[in-house]
């Protein structure tokens, strides 16, 4: 592998790793709180029971998210000195800010995990909401950063050197609320599906059936709730694109000529070397109206790219179809569940309806994954779009492929680790009969 | 001067002093797992681990603040550090990785065995890689190097390798110094109180050593530890307060002794400020050459400012939440 193939690999490795736990650690506060909260008002020790069960889970979660964003706040300048150097001041404020979300974060999660029996119950449940609401600031705040890199603002280049940075027009850039939306709503869907799934395996199994239901049906309808506003964000963000970031909106479509009533292509294969992409599943005008919301309008091509300004094209195309794909699986499963609800049945009996969340739970973490892929991949070439290409930005130490190895390795064995621990700790623990309940 | 960028720098040093003597002592803790011996052994380890285990992570957040405001405010010296110091930092990353993960690991492993001693290994060992090569890192920025690209291996000479053993032996004593206080257990006092005099009067040789090291190895190094007017001064207070908090502990007076130990501490970071002042990277990179745009400063110390105002109460009641609760 080259040197820069390296240096993107290390990158996209480390946060493809952390990403899984950051979403965690947004997400997982929200039901445990919710627990809790359930508990303070229904004196039901069963609440109280899954709001430290999963707590467990978050403790082990948080460490490892905690960990491998601090690798990362290091290997920005590691591995991208040059993009730092140009883009640290412009976009220091999110990252501030986040410093912060993030100090709150660990403060009250040990006040949570370790205070159950110091500190008042108002108190206790008040540290949970903290950890869920810091949680997410810091989420937001990061993804403003990465936004800035998508439609970069507030400052301008004189003479090779920045100037008149607006920390403020640079946080709130183009992009922020497009992609920090999307993002946040993302977790909350994923980290409720992972978690119903979760339950619904072992309802399924009969083990501890009155646990297992309450936890399901928390986790189930905090992924329904945010479902519908996922089509929104989606939305919000697939115009935004399209409006910002031609060369990015082209690739997730593989789409070629600039045209009015542009086709929708589903699956298919690009080809970049005769511009055109294959075994597609065209539906005429969509692609027109998902852009613009008219099904007459003109999109641009990506023959109107120059070709050494493109991404590449199948990766970009492939993820956008696995990012709609799990969507579109996540939102049948959640129409299927309200459906039920609505006839006023059970939903934690429904066997279908169980075992398609058990299917849904990983399926969270790949579209976050394939959506990532979308956003980073499609401004390939560029690490700030139309100011810096990665190729520029990228370290001159020698010898990447030693430390990409290392980190392979020891975040390989940190994942294994944690399944091994979510199965035997976690997940095995709340297995028991009633009488453990 | 109170320049903007010379008060961020100064928050910098700070914050790394608070995290030297916070989460440089949870480190600390993770060598003396290492060396817990003797029938108390697993005594020794679990009050370790419950004494840590509430406040470590907010502990280790001083460090991402740090690098964050380094980033933000002298992103020329981030850059160059992580360029020329690529792999120190990167070591210094796995173990800040092996700890953390090792530590909640070991936590939640219910299942003694096999795992579990590793989990203890990988815990003990990113205890000692992080902060010696924390120090490894400190001590290469403050030696003058020819030119930059020298910086790439000076961490490899012997002033470095000697600030890295400094900041490692600081966590230690440090953490043993704290340990004692947080239980009630006299023999487990006694366990500690041993490790924290042999940690302190280790302490106490390399501080003096330093200056025989500087005066052989960084001849310019030796001049700005010996010369200035508060330069002996400071040497001779840090040393009286060495011996003080020796004294202390050898009179069984625990908490004085905790009192003089972070004494020491701060004054022994607070001399390597002054020969630091006003470079970044000795010989290369000032203060204010590596300044970000004025603005950008302004609002970086407005946030910190507002910030504190949530985050120290919440950071106090943390600690006063789980203050002792092992007596």
């Amino acid at each position: 592998m080259d040197h820069l193939l390296i240096a993107r690999s290390q990158m996209a490795f480390s946060l493809g790793f952390h990403i899984i736990f950051a979403v965690i650690g947004m997400g997982m506060p929200v039901i445990m709180v919710v627990a809790e909260a359930f508990y303070l008002k229904t004196k039901q020790p069963i609440y109280l029971e899954l709001a430290q069960r999963w707590s467990k889970g978050v403790a082990i979660m948080f460490a490892v998210g905690a960990v491998s964003g601090t690798v990362l706040s290091f290997e920005l300048g590691l591995l991208w000195p040059e993009f730092m150097a140009l883009a640290g001041p412009i976009i220091g404020m999110p990252f501030s800010l986040e410093g912060f979300a993030f100090f709150l974060e660990a403060i009250f999660l040990g006040i949570y995990l370790y205070g159950w029996k110091y500190v008042p119950p108002k108190i206790h449940l008040f540290s949970g909401v903290m950890v869920a609401v810091s949680g997410a600031f810091s989420g937001i705040f990061v993804v403003c950063a990465n936004a800035w890199m998508n439609t970069p603002a507030g400052f301008e280049i004189i003479d090779g050197k920045i100037a008149n940075v607006d920390p403020f027009k640079a946080m709130f850039n183009p992009s922020w609320f497009a992609q920090t939306f999307h993002m946040t709503v993302a977790a909350y869907i994923t980290i409720g599906f992972a978690v119903a799934g979760l339950h619904a395996f072992l309802l399924l199994k009969n083990r501890n059936r009155e646990f297992h239901k309450k936890a399901f049906l928390i986790a189930f309808y905090t992924a329904a709730v945010f479902t519908p506003l996922q089509f929104v964000a989606g939305d919000i963000a697939a115009k935004h694109v399209a409006d910002t970031q031609p060369a990015k909106f082209a690739a997730m479509e593989g789409h070629w000529e600039t045209e009015t009533h542009a086709a929708f292509n589903l699956l298919g294969f690009p080809d970049e070397e005769d511009e055109v992409t294959r075994y597609a599943i065209r539906i005429p005008s969509v692609l027109s109206f998902l852009a613009q919301g008219d099904f007459a309008a003109s999109v641009t091509g990506l023959k109107d790219i120059k070709k050494e300004h493109r991404p590449p094209v199948a990766v970009v195309h492939w993820a956008f179809q696995i990012m709609i794909a799990s969507a579109m699986f996540m939102s049948l499963v959640t129409v299927i569940g309200i459906y039920w609800r609505i006839r006023k049945r059970d939903l934690s009996t429904n066997r279908l309806l169980l075992w398609l969340s058990v299917a849904c739970s990983p399926i969270g973490f790949v579209a976050i994954e394939a959506g990532w892929v979308v956003t980073e991949v499609g401004r390939q070439p560029f690490i700030i779009q139309g100011f810096m290409l990665t190729k520029d930005a990228v370290t001159n130490v020698p010898y990447l492929s030693v430390t990409f190895t290392m980190f392979m390795l020891i975040y390989a064995v940190l994942f294994l680790a944690v399944i091994y621990l979510m199965r035997h700790q976690v997940f095995l623990s709340m297995g028991g009969d009633d009488a453990d309940a | 001067m109170l320049t903007p960028e010379n008060l961020v720098a100064l928050i910098m040093v700070v914050a790394l002093i608070v995290y030297v003597l916070t989460g440089g002592a949870d480190f600390g803790g993770g060598v003396w797992d290492l060396f817990a011996s003797g029938k108390r052994g697993e005594k020794q380890r679990t009050l370790i681990a419950t004494v840590l285990a509430p406040i470590w992570e907010a502990n280790h957040i001083w460090l991402i603040l740090l690098i964050v405001l380094m980033f933000v405010c002298f992103p020329s010296a981030y850059s160059t550090i992580l360029t020329f110091l690529h792999f120190p930092t990167t070591i210094m990353l796995f173990g800040i990785v092996l700890r953390g993960s090792a530590f909640v690991f070991r936590k939640y492993d219910e299942k003694s065995g096999g795992l579990k001693r590793l989990w203890s290994l990988m815990f003990a060992i990113g205890s000692i890689v992080t902060p010696f090569f924390l120090g490894v890192i400190l001590g290469a920025i403050t030696v003058e190097q020819k030119t930059l690209e020298a910086l790439f291996l000076s961490w490899l000479q012997p002033f470095p390798i000697f600030t890295g053993l400094l900041t490692l032996v600081i966590c230690a004593y440090l953490a043993a110094v704290y340990l004692i206080i947080e239980t009630g257990d006299v023999e487990l006092q006694l366990d500690f109180r041993k490790r924290a005099l042999i940690s302190g009067t280790i302490l106490l040789c390399l501080t003096l050593l330093g200056t025989l090291v500087a005066y052989y190895e960084e001849r310019n190094l030796f001049f700005e530890l010996t010369e200035g007017p508060y330069a002996i001064p400071l040497q001779v207070i840090t040393t009286v307060v060495a011996l003080s908090a020796l004294g202390c502990l050898y009179k069984y007076e625990y908490r004085l002794a905790r009192f003089f130990a972070v004494i020491q501490i701060v004054l022994i970071m607070f001399g390597w400020l002054i020969t630091q002042y006003p470079d970044l990277i000795t010989g290369h990179l000032t203060i204010a050459m590596a300044a970000a745009p004025a603005n950008v400063l302004v609002t970086t110390i407005t946030i910190l400012a507002a910030g504190s105002l949530l985050l120290g109460p919440a950071l106090i009641y943390l600690f006063l939440v789980f203050r002792g609760r092992n007596r």
